[in-house]
Protein backbone atom coordinates (compact mmCIF):
# COMPACT_ATOMS: atom_id res chain seq x y z
CA UNK A 1 0.00 0.00 0.00
CA UNK A 2 2.63 2.13 1.15
CA UNK A 3 4.90 1.74 -2.62
CA UNK A 4 2.40 3.67 -4.29
CA UNK A 5 2.05 6.22 -2.33
CA UNK A 6 5.54 6.96 -2.07
CA UNK A 7 5.93 6.30 -5.82
CA UNK A 8 3.71 9.18 -6.52
CA UNK A 9 5.38 11.42 -4.27
CA UNK A 10 8.68 11.07 -6.48
CA UNK A 11 6.93 11.41 -9.37
CA UNK A 12 5.01 14.62 -8.61
CA UNK A 13 8.30 15.72 -6.97
CA UNK A 14 9.63 15.32 -10.37
CA UNK A 15 6.95 17.03 -12.00
CA UNK A 16 6.98 20.13 -9.84
CA UNK A 17 10.01 20.79 -11.53
CA UNK A 18 9.12 24.51 -12.66
CA UNK A 19 10.81 25.74 -15.77
CA UNK A 20 11.81 29.40 -14.42
CA UNK A 21 11.13 32.22 -17.15
CA UNK A 22 12.79 35.35 -16.77
CA UNK A 23 10.67 38.09 -18.30
CA UNK A 24 13.04 41.01 -19.13
CA UNK A 25 10.72 42.72 -21.78
CA UNK A 26 11.12 46.95 -22.35
CA UNK A 27 7.22 46.97 -21.89
CA UNK A 28 6.21 46.65 -18.84
CA UNK A 29 2.42 45.88 -19.59
CA UNK A 30 3.25 43.54 -22.22
CA UNK A 31 5.57 41.49 -19.68
CA UNK A 32 2.36 41.33 -17.04
CA UNK A 33 0.39 40.02 -19.72
CA UNK A 34 2.90 37.30 -20.66
CA UNK A 35 3.10 36.61 -16.56
CA UNK A 36 0.09 35.72 -16.46
CA UNK A 37 -0.19 33.39 -19.56
CA UNK A 38 2.67 31.78 -18.68
CA UNK A 39 1.61 31.32 -14.51
CA UNK A 40 -1.64 29.53 -16.15
CA UNK A 41 0.85 26.44 -16.95
CA UNK A 42 1.58 23.94 -14.19
CA UNK A 43 4.97 23.81 -15.21
CA UNK A 44 6.09 27.56 -15.54
CA UNK A 45 7.13 29.92 -13.21
CA UNK A 46 7.86 33.57 -14.23
CA UNK A 47 10.12 35.64 -12.53
CA UNK A 48 10.87 39.30 -13.21
CA UNK A 49 14.21 39.22 -11.72
CA UNK A 50 16.95 36.52 -10.73
CA UNK A 51 18.53 33.60 -12.11
CA UNK A 52 16.06 31.51 -15.14
CA UNK A 53 15.90 28.31 -17.20
CA UNK A 54 15.24 30.92 -20.16
CA UNK A 55 14.40 34.08 -20.64
CA UNK A 56 11.97 36.22 -22.94
CA UNK A 57 13.67 39.32 -23.65
CA UNK A 58 13.48 42.38 -26.38
CA UNK A 59 14.70 45.04 -28.29
CA UNK A 60 14.90 47.32 -25.29
CA UNK A 61 15.81 44.41 -22.54
CA UNK A 62 19.66 45.50 -22.88
CA UNK A 63 22.35 43.56 -20.89
CA UNK A 64 19.81 42.49 -17.70
CA UNK A 65 19.81 38.58 -19.03
CA UNK A 66 23.03 36.56 -18.64
CA UNK A 67 24.71 35.68 -21.71
CA UNK A 68 24.38 31.99 -21.15
CA UNK A 69 20.87 31.67 -20.17
CA UNK A 70 18.83 30.31 -23.47
CA UNK A 71 16.42 33.67 -24.83
CA UNK A 72 13.14 33.94 -26.50
CA UNK A 73 13.69 37.04 -28.34
CA UNK A 74 10.00 39.18 -29.35
CA UNK A 75 11.72 40.91 -32.08
CA UNK A 76 10.34 44.18 -34.31
CA UNK A 77 13.62 45.11 -35.65
CA UNK A 78 15.07 41.66 -36.65
CA UNK A 79 18.35 42.39 -35.68
CA UNK A 80 20.15 39.26 -33.55
CA UNK A 81 21.68 40.72 -29.95
CA UNK A 82 24.48 38.82 -28.74
CA UNK A 83 23.86 35.83 -26.12
CA UNK A 84 22.44 32.35 -26.41
CA UNK A 85 18.88 33.19 -28.48
CA UNK A 86 17.12 30.05 -28.96
CA UNK A 87 14.10 31.49 -30.55
CA UNK A 88 13.22 35.12 -32.41
CA UNK A 89 9.57 35.87 -32.83
CA UNK A 90 8.01 38.42 -33.93
CA UNK A 91 6.81 41.52 -31.34
CA UNK A 92 3.42 40.69 -31.54
CA UNK A 93 3.68 37.02 -31.57
CA UNK A 94 0.47 34.90 -29.86
CA UNK A 95 1.26 33.99 -25.94
CA UNK A 96 0.54 30.57 -26.46
CA UNK A 97 2.86 30.43 -29.11
CA UNK A 98 5.38 32.27 -26.93
CA UNK A 99 5.05 29.56 -24.35
CA UNK A 100 5.75 26.81 -27.16
CA UNK A 101 8.96 28.85 -28.06
CA UNK A 102 10.27 29.08 -24.28
CA UNK A 103 9.63 25.38 -23.68
CA UNK A 104 11.40 24.68 -27.08
CA UNK A 105 13.97 27.19 -26.35
CA UNK A 106 14.57 25.20 -22.72
CA UNK A 107 14.77 22.20 -24.59
CA UNK A 108 17.72 23.43 -26.76
CA UNK A 109 15.95 23.63 -29.55
CA UNK A 110 16.63 26.36 -32.02
CA UNK A 111 13.26 27.97 -33.34
CA UNK A 112 13.69 29.97 -36.40
CA UNK A 113 11.70 31.17 -39.11
CA UNK A 114 13.96 29.75 -41.47
CA UNK A 115 14.07 32.88 -44.13
CA UNK A 116 10.34 31.08 -44.97
CA UNK A 117 7.53 33.69 -46.94
CA UNK A 118 5.49 31.67 -45.09
CA UNK A 119 2.06 32.78 -46.02
CA UNK A 120 0.47 30.98 -49.08
CA UNK A 121 3.20 29.09 -50.20
CA UNK A 122 0.51 26.76 -52.12
CA UNK A 123 -0.54 29.84 -54.35
CA UNK A 124 2.99 30.41 -55.63
CA UNK A 125 1.57 31.66 -59.02
CA UNK A 126 5.75 31.68 -59.62
CA UNK A 127 7.96 34.21 -61.96
CA UNK A 128 9.33 31.43 -63.88
CA UNK A 129 10.30 27.89 -63.31
CA UNK A 130 7.31 26.23 -61.42
CA UNK A 131 10.25 23.92 -59.46
CA UNK A 132 12.16 26.51 -58.61
CA UNK A 133 11.74 25.89 -54.70
CA UNK A 134 12.19 22.62 -55.19
CA UNK A 135 15.72 22.32 -53.60
CA UNK A 136 15.01 24.59 -50.66
CA UNK A 137 13.10 21.26 -49.10
CA UNK A 138 16.33 19.14 -49.90
CA UNK A 139 18.29 20.60 -47.09
CA UNK A 140 15.76 21.06 -44.30
CA UNK A 141 16.18 18.61 -41.98
CA UNK A 142 13.08 16.84 -40.78
CA UNK A 143 11.79 18.30 -37.38
CA UNK A 144 11.87 15.67 -34.60
CA UNK A 145 8.64 15.25 -33.61
CA UNK A 146 7.41 14.66 -30.30
CA UNK A 147 5.55 10.81 -30.29
CA UNK A 148 2.42 12.87 -29.66
CA UNK A 149 2.98 15.65 -32.09
CA UNK A 150 2.79 13.17 -34.83
CA UNK A 151 -0.39 12.40 -33.60
CA UNK A 152 -1.64 15.82 -33.48
CA UNK A 153 0.13 16.67 -36.78
CA UNK A 154 -2.33 13.54 -38.13
CA UNK A 155 -5.33 14.57 -36.96
CA UNK A 156 -4.40 17.77 -38.42
CA UNK A 157 -3.60 16.49 -42.03
CA UNK A 158 -7.66 14.88 -41.79
CA UNK A 159 -8.85 18.67 -41.30
CA UNK A 160 -9.67 17.75 -37.37
CA UNK A 161 -10.14 20.92 -35.28
CA UNK A 162 -8.63 21.27 -31.77
CA UNK A 163 -12.04 20.19 -30.10
CA UNK A 164 -11.77 16.90 -32.36
CA UNK A 165 -8.22 16.28 -31.90
CA UNK A 166 -8.53 17.20 -28.21
CA UNK A 167 -11.32 14.72 -27.96
CA UNK A 168 -10.02 11.74 -30.50
CA UNK A 169 -6.91 11.85 -28.26
CA UNK A 170 -8.49 12.56 -24.71
CA UNK A 171 -6.80 15.33 -23.82
CA UNK A 172 -7.56 18.74 -23.13
CA UNK A 173 -8.59 21.38 -26.04
CA UNK A 174 -6.33 23.77 -24.50
CA UNK A 175 -3.37 20.86 -24.57
CA UNK A 176 -4.45 20.34 -27.91
CA UNK A 177 -3.64 23.95 -29.28
CA UNK A 178 -0.66 23.76 -27.18
CA UNK A 179 0.61 21.05 -29.43
CA UNK A 180 -0.85 22.61 -32.75
CA UNK A 181 1.31 25.50 -31.60
CA UNK A 182 4.35 23.89 -30.91
CA UNK A 183 3.59 21.97 -34.72
CA UNK A 184 3.83 25.12 -36.46
CA UNK A 185 6.66 25.92 -34.65
CA UNK A 186 8.92 23.47 -35.36
CA UNK A 187 7.87 23.14 -39.09
CA UNK A 188 7.99 27.14 -39.56
CA UNK A 189 4.56 27.12 -40.26
CA UNK A 190 2.08 30.22 -40.52
CA UNK A 191 -0.90 28.45 -40.09
CA UNK A 192 -2.34 24.61 -40.40
CA UNK A 193 -3.34 24.80 -43.95
CA UNK A 194 0.72 25.41 -44.41
CA UNK A 195 2.04 23.17 -41.65
CA UNK A 196 0.14 20.01 -43.69
CA UNK A 197 1.57 21.23 -46.83
CA UNK A 198 5.25 21.33 -45.06
CA UNK A 199 5.05 17.70 -43.30
CA UNK A 200 3.36 16.52 -47.05
CA UNK A 201 6.83 17.48 -48.46
CA UNK A 202 8.87 16.18 -45.51
CA UNK A 203 7.32 12.87 -45.32
CA UNK A 204 5.73 13.65 -42.05
CA UNK A 205 2.11 12.69 -43.65
CA UNK A 206 1.00 10.49 -46.08
CA UNK A 207 1.05 11.86 -49.41
CA UNK B 1 -8.17 68.40 -73.88
CA UNK B 2 -9.70 65.52 -72.01
CA UNK B 3 -13.02 65.73 -69.95
CA UNK B 4 -11.42 63.60 -67.08
CA UNK B 5 -12.61 64.64 -63.98
CA UNK B 6 -10.84 63.27 -61.00
CA UNK B 7 -13.23 64.04 -58.41
CA UNK B 8 -15.96 62.51 -60.55
CA UNK B 9 -13.65 59.24 -60.75
CA UNK B 10 -12.86 59.59 -57.44
CA UNK B 11 -16.17 59.25 -56.62
CA UNK B 12 -17.64 56.89 -58.47
CA UNK B 13 -14.48 54.59 -56.81
CA UNK B 14 -15.80 55.59 -53.40
CA UNK B 15 -19.60 54.58 -54.61
CA UNK B 16 -18.56 51.09 -56.02
CA UNK B 17 -17.15 50.31 -52.61
CA UNK B 18 -20.12 51.72 -50.72
CA UNK B 19 -22.61 50.11 -52.67
CA UNK B 20 -20.47 46.53 -52.16
CA UNK B 21 -19.60 47.04 -48.18
CA UNK B 22 -22.69 45.73 -47.25
CA UNK B 23 -22.55 42.51 -49.03
CA UNK B 24 -18.76 42.26 -46.98
CA UNK B 25 -17.99 40.85 -43.64
CA UNK B 26 -15.07 40.26 -41.24
CA UNK B 27 -13.67 37.83 -38.44
CA UNK B 28 -10.49 37.55 -36.10
CA UNK B 29 -8.03 35.10 -37.51
CA UNK B 30 -5.56 33.41 -35.11
CA UNK B 31 -2.83 36.55 -35.02
CA UNK B 32 -5.80 39.02 -33.62
CA UNK B 33 -5.90 40.08 -37.01
CA UNK B 34 -8.98 40.38 -38.90
CA UNK B 35 -9.95 39.39 -42.58
CA UNK B 36 -12.35 40.17 -44.93
CA UNK B 37 -14.91 37.45 -46.41
CA UNK B 38 -18.18 38.47 -48.73
CA UNK B 39 -21.45 37.14 -50.26
CA UNK B 40 -21.60 34.92 -52.27
CA UNK B 41 -25.48 33.51 -52.56
CA UNK B 42 -27.85 32.00 -50.98
CA UNK B 43 -26.48 33.44 -47.42
CA UNK B 44 -23.10 31.91 -48.12
CA UNK B 45 -20.59 34.09 -47.35
CA UNK B 46 -16.60 32.85 -49.33
CA UNK B 47 -13.19 33.87 -47.28
CA UNK B 48 -9.66 32.77 -47.53
CA UNK B 49 -9.55 29.45 -46.47
CA UNK B 50 -5.46 30.40 -44.78
CA UNK B 51 -7.43 32.59 -42.78
CA UNK B 52 -9.90 30.18 -41.33
CA UNK B 53 -7.90 28.76 -38.38
CA UNK B 54 -9.72 26.61 -35.73
CA UNK B 55 -12.19 24.60 -37.70
CA UNK B 56 -14.73 25.99 -35.51
CA UNK B 57 -17.73 27.85 -35.06
CA UNK B 58 -16.89 31.83 -36.47
CA UNK B 59 -18.43 34.85 -35.47
CA UNK B 60 -18.64 36.98 -38.52
CA UNK B 61 -18.88 41.14 -37.90
CA UNK B 62 -21.35 42.71 -40.43
CA UNK B 63 -20.94 45.77 -42.31
CA UNK B 64 -23.34 46.79 -40.08
CA UNK B 65 -21.18 46.12 -36.94
CA UNK B 66 -23.25 43.24 -35.93
CA UNK B 67 -21.85 39.88 -35.42
CA UNK B 68 -23.20 36.64 -36.32
CA UNK B 69 -22.24 33.14 -35.72
CA UNK B 70 -21.27 31.35 -39.17
CA UNK B 71 -20.76 27.89 -39.28
CA UNK B 72 -18.05 26.87 -41.40
CA UNK B 73 -19.16 24.53 -43.95
CA UNK B 74 -15.94 23.44 -45.69
CA UNK B 75 -12.56 24.71 -46.94
CA UNK B 76 -10.83 23.68 -50.25
CA UNK B 77 -7.02 24.22 -49.71
CA UNK B 78 -6.19 23.61 -53.06
CA UNK B 79 -8.35 27.15 -53.98
CA UNK B 80 -8.08 28.57 -51.11
CA UNK B 81 -11.94 28.96 -50.71
CA UNK B 82 -13.67 28.76 -47.35
CA UNK B 83 -17.18 28.51 -47.36
CA UNK B 84 -19.10 30.31 -44.05
CA UNK B 85 -23.04 29.82 -43.65
CA UNK B 86 -24.30 32.45 -40.99
CA UNK B 87 -26.99 31.55 -38.72
CA UNK B 88 -29.11 33.88 -40.01
CA UNK B 89 -30.23 34.98 -43.29
CA UNK B 90 -27.80 37.84 -44.61
CA UNK B 91 -29.83 40.30 -47.09
CA UNK B 92 -26.90 41.38 -49.36
CA UNK B 93 -27.50 40.81 -53.32
CA UNK B 94 -25.07 38.45 -55.12
CA UNK B 95 -22.27 40.46 -56.92
CA UNK B 96 -22.46 39.83 -60.99
CA UNK B 97 -19.55 37.92 -62.23
CA UNK B 98 -16.92 40.60 -63.79
CA UNK B 99 -16.04 40.27 -67.78
CA UNK B 100 -12.67 39.27 -68.60
CA UNK B 101 -10.18 41.71 -67.13
CA UNK B 102 -6.81 42.70 -68.85
CA UNK B 103 -3.28 43.93 -67.41
CA UNK B 104 -3.69 47.45 -66.90
CA UNK B 105 -7.65 47.22 -65.91
CA UNK B 106 -8.50 49.27 -62.77
CA UNK B 107 -9.34 46.42 -60.06
CA UNK B 108 -11.05 47.46 -56.46
CA UNK B 109 -10.27 45.39 -53.57
CA UNK B 110 -13.11 45.79 -50.84
CA UNK B 111 -12.62 44.61 -46.99
CA UNK B 112 -14.41 44.97 -43.87
CA UNK B 113 -12.61 44.98 -40.35
CA UNK B 114 -14.80 44.76 -37.27
CA UNK B 115 -17.36 47.01 -38.79
CA UNK B 116 -15.43 49.34 -40.93
CA UNK B 117 -15.61 49.75 -45.09
CA UNK B 118 -12.33 49.09 -46.52
CA UNK B 119 -11.18 50.00 -49.92
CA UNK B 120 -8.17 50.18 -52.10
CA UNK B 121 -7.69 50.83 -55.84
CA UNK B 122 -5.34 49.57 -58.19
CA UNK B 123 -4.81 47.58 -61.38
CA UNK B 124 -4.76 44.30 -62.78
CA UNK B 125 -1.09 43.72 -62.89
CA UNK B 126 -0.78 40.28 -64.81
CA UNK B 127 -3.38 37.98 -66.73
CA UNK B 128 -2.65 34.84 -67.66
CA UNK B 129 -3.37 30.70 -68.08
CA UNK B 130 -4.72 28.64 -65.75
CA UNK B 131 -2.46 27.25 -63.18
CA UNK B 132 -1.77 24.14 -60.85
CA UNK B 133 -1.31 25.42 -56.97
CA UNK B 134 1.09 24.25 -54.54
CA UNK B 135 -2.12 21.48 -53.57
CA UNK B 136 -3.38 20.10 -56.76
CA UNK B 137 -6.14 23.03 -57.49
CA UNK B 138 -7.11 24.35 -61.20
CA UNK B 139 -6.92 28.21 -61.42
CA UNK B 140 -8.84 28.83 -63.96
CA UNK B 141 -6.96 32.21 -64.90
CA UNK B 142 -3.27 33.67 -63.33
CA UNK B 143 -4.60 37.37 -62.35
CA UNK B 144 -1.91 39.06 -60.28
CA UNK B 145 -2.95 43.00 -58.99
CA UNK B 146 -0.55 45.57 -58.46
CA UNK B 147 -2.44 47.28 -55.68
CA UNK B 148 -1.70 48.38 -52.34
CA UNK B 149 -4.57 46.00 -49.87
CA UNK B 150 -3.02 45.11 -46.71
CA UNK B 151 -3.65 41.95 -44.66
CA UNK B 152 -7.15 42.77 -43.09
CA UNK B 153 -8.33 42.87 -47.24
CA UNK B 154 -7.83 39.10 -47.39
CA UNK B 155 -10.61 37.14 -48.55
CA UNK B 156 -12.47 40.12 -49.84
CA UNK B 157 -14.25 40.84 -53.04
CA UNK B 158 -12.20 42.07 -55.99
CA UNK B 159 -13.94 44.60 -58.44
CA UNK B 160 -13.41 45.80 -61.64
CA UNK B 161 -14.79 49.55 -62.60
CA UNK B 162 -18.23 48.45 -62.80
CA UNK B 163 -18.53 46.86 -59.86
CA UNK B 164 -18.63 43.31 -60.76
CA UNK B 165 -16.83 40.82 -58.94
CA UNK B 166 -13.00 39.46 -60.70
CA UNK B 167 -13.20 37.08 -57.84
CA UNK B 168 -11.28 36.66 -54.19
CA UNK B 169 -8.35 38.64 -52.91
CA UNK B 170 -5.63 36.39 -51.75
CA UNK B 171 -1.53 36.48 -50.77
CA UNK B 172 0.79 34.90 -52.53
CA UNK B 173 4.77 34.52 -51.08
CA UNK B 174 6.02 38.05 -50.22
CA UNK B 175 2.71 39.26 -50.01
CA UNK B 176 1.68 39.29 -53.65
CA UNK B 177 -1.64 40.22 -54.48
CA UNK B 178 -3.73 37.47 -56.42
CA UNK B 179 -7.06 36.77 -57.80
CA UNK B 180 -8.65 33.54 -57.18
CA UNK B 181 -10.81 33.98 -59.76
CA UNK B 182 -14.81 34.04 -59.64
CA UNK B 183 -15.43 30.55 -62.08
CA UNK B 184 -12.52 28.71 -59.55
CA UNK B 185 -14.44 29.86 -56.24
CA UNK B 186 -17.82 28.65 -58.16
CA UNK B 187 -16.44 25.60 -58.54
CA UNK B 188 -15.21 24.82 -54.85
CA UNK B 189 -18.24 26.50 -53.13
CA UNK B 190 -20.61 23.69 -55.32
CA UNK B 191 -18.29 20.57 -54.04
CA UNK B 192 -18.65 22.37 -50.60
CA UNK B 193 -21.93 22.74 -50.67
CA UNK B 194 -22.48 19.27 -51.81
CA UNK B 195 -19.68 17.37 -49.55
CA UNK B 196 -18.44 19.50 -47.00
CA UNK B 197 -14.75 19.09 -48.25
CA UNK B 198 -13.18 18.85 -51.73
CA UNK B 199 -11.40 15.23 -52.01
CA UNK B 200 -7.61 14.96 -53.12
CA UNK B 201 -5.46 12.38 -54.72
CA UNK B 202 -4.07 9.61 -52.26
CA UNK B 203 -1.13 7.70 -52.68
CA UNK B 204 -0.65 6.38 -49.32
CA UNK B 205 3.02 7.10 -49.15
CA UNK B 206 5.13 9.46 -46.96
CA UNK B 207 7.57 10.93 -49.29
CA UNK B 208 11.37 13.02 -48.96
CA UNK B 209 12.64 14.52 -51.53
CA UNK B 210 16.04 13.24 -52.96
CA UNK B 211 18.42 14.42 -55.50
CA UNK B 212 21.06 11.54 -56.79
CA UNK B 213 23.39 13.29 -58.96
CA UNK B 214 20.81 14.69 -62.32
CA UNK B 215 17.80 12.49 -60.83
CA UNK B 216 15.56 14.25 -58.68
CA UNK B 217 12.96 13.02 -56.98
CA UNK B 218 10.20 11.94 -54.15
CA UNK B 219 11.51 9.02 -51.89
CA UNK B 220 9.01 6.85 -50.16
CA UNK B 221 9.59 6.73 -46.46
CA UNK B 222 6.72 5.22 -45.19
CA UNK B 223 3.46 3.07 -46.62
CA UNK B 224 0.43 2.65 -45.76
CA UNK B 225 -0.84 -0.68 -45.47
CA UNK B 226 -3.91 -0.41 -47.22
CA UNK B 227 -2.86 2.54 -49.42
CA UNK B 228 -2.89 2.29 -53.36
CA UNK B 229 1.27 2.50 -53.46
CA UNK B 230 1.42 -0.30 -51.17
CA UNK B 231 -0.85 -2.43 -53.15
CA UNK B 232 0.59 -1.79 -56.29
CA UNK B 233 4.02 -3.01 -54.93
CA UNK B 234 6.01 -0.31 -53.70
CA UNK B 235 8.25 -0.43 -51.13
CA UNK B 236 10.29 1.68 -48.71
CA UNK B 237 13.48 3.39 -50.60
CA UNK B 238 11.78 3.28 -54.11
CA UNK B 239 11.99 6.50 -55.59
CA UNK B 240 9.09 7.82 -58.11
CA UNK B 241 10.25 10.10 -60.74
CA UNK B 242 7.70 10.10 -63.24
CA UNK B 243 4.33 10.67 -63.57
CA UNK B 244 2.17 9.27 -66.95
CA UNK B 245 5.58 9.79 -68.40
CA UNK B 246 5.98 13.18 -67.16
CA UNK B 247 9.25 13.61 -65.01
CA UNK B 248 8.38 14.71 -60.95
CA UNK B 249 10.94 16.63 -59.20
CA UNK B 250 10.23 15.55 -55.54
CA UNK B 251 6.94 15.94 -53.54
CA UNK B 252 5.86 18.91 -54.33
CA UNK B 253 5.95 18.49 -57.98
CA UNK B 254 4.23 15.07 -56.94
CA UNK B 255 1.83 16.45 -54.31
CA UNK B 256 0.93 18.89 -57.32
CA UNK B 257 -0.29 16.72 -59.06
CA UNK B 258 -2.62 14.90 -56.56
CA UNK B 259 -5.11 17.51 -56.88
CA UNK B 260 -8.97 16.81 -56.64
CA UNK B 261 -8.99 15.75 -60.36
CA UNK B 262 -6.55 13.16 -59.60
CA UNK B 263 -8.31 11.01 -57.42
CA UNK B 264 -10.07 7.38 -58.57
CA UNK B 265 -7.21 8.43 -61.97
CA UNK B 266 -5.33 5.42 -63.18
CA UNK B 267 -1.72 6.08 -63.71
CA UNK B 268 1.30 4.99 -64.18
CA UNK B 269 4.77 6.14 -62.29
CA UNK B 270 8.30 5.76 -63.15
CA UNK B 271 10.00 4.28 -59.98
CA UNK B 272 13.50 3.40 -59.79
CA UNK B 273 14.46 0.64 -57.27
CA UNK B 274 17.94 -0.47 -57.49
CA UNK B 275 19.20 1.95 -60.05
CA UNK B 276 16.80 0.93 -62.27
CA UNK B 277 13.80 2.67 -63.45
CA UNK B 278 10.34 0.84 -63.79
CA UNK B 279 6.96 1.34 -64.85
CA UNK B 280 4.27 1.17 -61.56
CA UNK B 281 0.19 1.27 -62.65
CA UNK B 282 -1.81 2.21 -60.00
CA UNK B 283 -5.07 3.63 -59.27
CA UNK B 284 -4.97 7.15 -56.74
CA UNK B 285 -6.94 6.93 -53.86
CA UNK B 286 -8.88 9.61 -52.44
CA UNK B 287 -9.01 11.62 -49.16
CA UNK B 288 -10.68 14.75 -47.93
CA UNK B 289 -8.55 17.50 -48.23
CA UNK B 290 -7.39 19.71 -45.98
Amino acid sequence: MDTPTSNRIMHDGAASRRLVVLIALGDAARAERLAASLAASDDLLPVVAGTADVAIVDDRSGDVVPASTPRVLLSGSGERPVGEVLAVMPAGADDLLIVAAVRLAAAGYRVSGDGRSGRHEDFHAGDGEPFEDEASDDGVARPALSPREAEVLALLAEGAPNKVIARRLNISVHTAKFHVAAILIKLGAANRTDAIAIAMRQGLVLV
Amino acid sequence: MSDFNLSAFSQAIADLAAKVAPATASFVTHHHRTASAFHWRDGYFVTAEEAVEAGEEIELTLASGETVKAELVGRDPSTGVALLKPADAIDAAPLAKADAVRPGNIAIAIGSSQGSALAVSGSVGEVGPAWRSMRGGTIDRRINLAIGAGGRFEGGPVLDAKGALIGMLLFGPRHRALVMPYETIERAVVTLREKGHVARGYLGAGLHPVRDRDAHGAMVMSLDDDGPAKAAGLSLGDIIVAWNGEAVHGPRDLIRRLGPDSAGASVTLGVVRGGEQRDVALTIGERPLS
